[in-house]
């Protein structure tokens, strides 16, 4: 299946990924620290256990700055 | 899909530090109550107090004036005061600054702003332009710095002006767990653990010398992420574009540790602000904060012989802080 997966800064890709792919498997994929990331699938905030579905939007939006 | 620990709906987030996954409402209401616990914990808000609330335009102090603009209707008689502080930085202040003033309309508030540039005739983009200037000149005497040590002594600065130039007896800032668990250690790091004295808590001076608004810190109870998930979740306006002198900061190098060590050994940057708060009370010799601040008073303020400025004292030729980096810096 396929996602498009985004920084919610601009950059976005899509990623050809197997069934039954979860939010936290991208995480870990992508070595990324999940303590500091704003997760949402298709605009909603999710939850790292979410399972992918074809055409998901997943946005992993990294809050490093700013207060 | 995992349920939430509270409710059963579905869970929107996982707190690894507490092991919790929680649904969008349950974790908004335990952020609240937070706030209202250490509201409780520090005695910052009551009846008849104006409170300089600082925004950035950013996500924690969103949270936070959303936070007190509930707090200060349910107690009653409590006045807040957005304002906001311009360092002077092009693309990021001034893009930041719109969210801010976003959300004070969104919450029905003026917000009143401040620059560095009225208050101490220099932009943070004048001062790294000369600093690296002179710096480049080999001048004698001139000891470049990072620019947050510039910007947080003036920013430290314009926040209390700031605040009494609106008539607040209380200034409201947006310190997370998260920036209180790396001031922390950035202390410990440069062999300062004095600092974790009588100052910094989330309460502030209780009755502040004059000249002062007592500082407080109504997000010490949540962590930075938390805010950023709660300003999403309440649909809060906020930007997270990064300061671009950021870079230069020790704060910085900190913050990515600790981040690190969250990631490893969720629950770190809680317990640092619980050792903190334990060494604090340590570091007080058993006083509560307000006698240790009051011990530290036998101590006079001085003046600043330039600006009027109430200071510590420490700074060379009776100057405060600020008026000794703008004269460094050959703006005075």
């Amino acid at each position: 299946m396929k996602i498009r997966v985004s920084n919610g800064l601009g950059k976005t890709e899509d990623e050809g990924l197997e069934l039954g792919t979860t939010v936290q498997d991208v995480i870990d994929s992508r070595n990324l620290n999940g303590q500091t990331l704003l997760i949402s699938v298709n605009g909603k905030i999710a939850h790292p256990s979410t399972e992918l579905k074809e055409g998901d939007e997943l946005e992993l939006l990294g809050v490093i700055y700013g207060g | 899909m995992s349920a939430c620990l509270k409710c059963g709906l579905p869970a929107a987030m996982r707190m690894e530090y507490t092991m919790q996954d929680l649904c969008g409402g349950c974790f908004t209401a335990q952020f609240e109550r937070r706030v209202a616990k250490t509201n409780r914990d520090f005695s910052l808000l009551r009846r008849g107090d104006i409170v300089a609330v600082g925004v950035s335009g950013g996500k924690d102090s969103a949270a936070m004036l959303y936070c007190l603009d509930k707090m200060a209707k349910r107690i009653g008689g409590i006045t807040l005061k957005p304002i906001l502080i311009d360092e002077g930085i092009e693309g990021y202040r001034n893009v930041a600054a719109l969210k801010a003033q976003e959300l004070c309309s969104q919450l029905g508030y003026t917000l009143q702003t401040f620059s560095y540039k009225e208050l101490f005739s220099a932009s943070m983009d004048e001062v790294m332009a000369r600093r690296d200037e002179l710096a480049q000149e080999g001048k004698e005497g001139f000891t470049p710095r990072i620019s947050c040590t510039y910007c947080g002594v003036f920013r430290k600065q314009a926040l209390n002006k700031a605040a009494l130039g609106v008539g607040a007896n209380k200034l409201a800032v947006g310190h997370n767990a998260d920036d209180t668990a790396q001031t922390f250690m950035m202390n410990l790091m440069r062999s300062e653990p004095a600092r974790n004295g009588p100052m910094g808590s989330a309460g502030g001076e209780e009755e502040p010398q004059e000249g002062f608004a007592r500082r407080v810190k109504p997000l010490v109870y949540n962590l930075e992420i938390e805010c950023a998930l709660f300003c999403k979740l309440k649909n809060l306006p906020f930007h997270l574009g990064g300061c671009p002198y950021a870079g230069e900061s020790f704060r910085g190098y900190v913050k990515d540790f600790l981040n690190g060590a969250e990631k490893n050994y969720p629950g770190t940057k809680f317990n640092l602000l619980h050792s903190f708060l334990e060494i604090q009370k340590g570091l007080n010799g058993g006083k509560s904060q307000k006698s240790a601040i009051a011990a530290s008073r036998e101590i006079p303020m001085a003046q600043c012989t330039r600006c009027g400025e109430k200071h510590s004292g420490r700074s060379t030729g009776g100057l405060c802080k600020a008026c000794e980096f703008l004269t460094e810096l050959q703006f005075a």
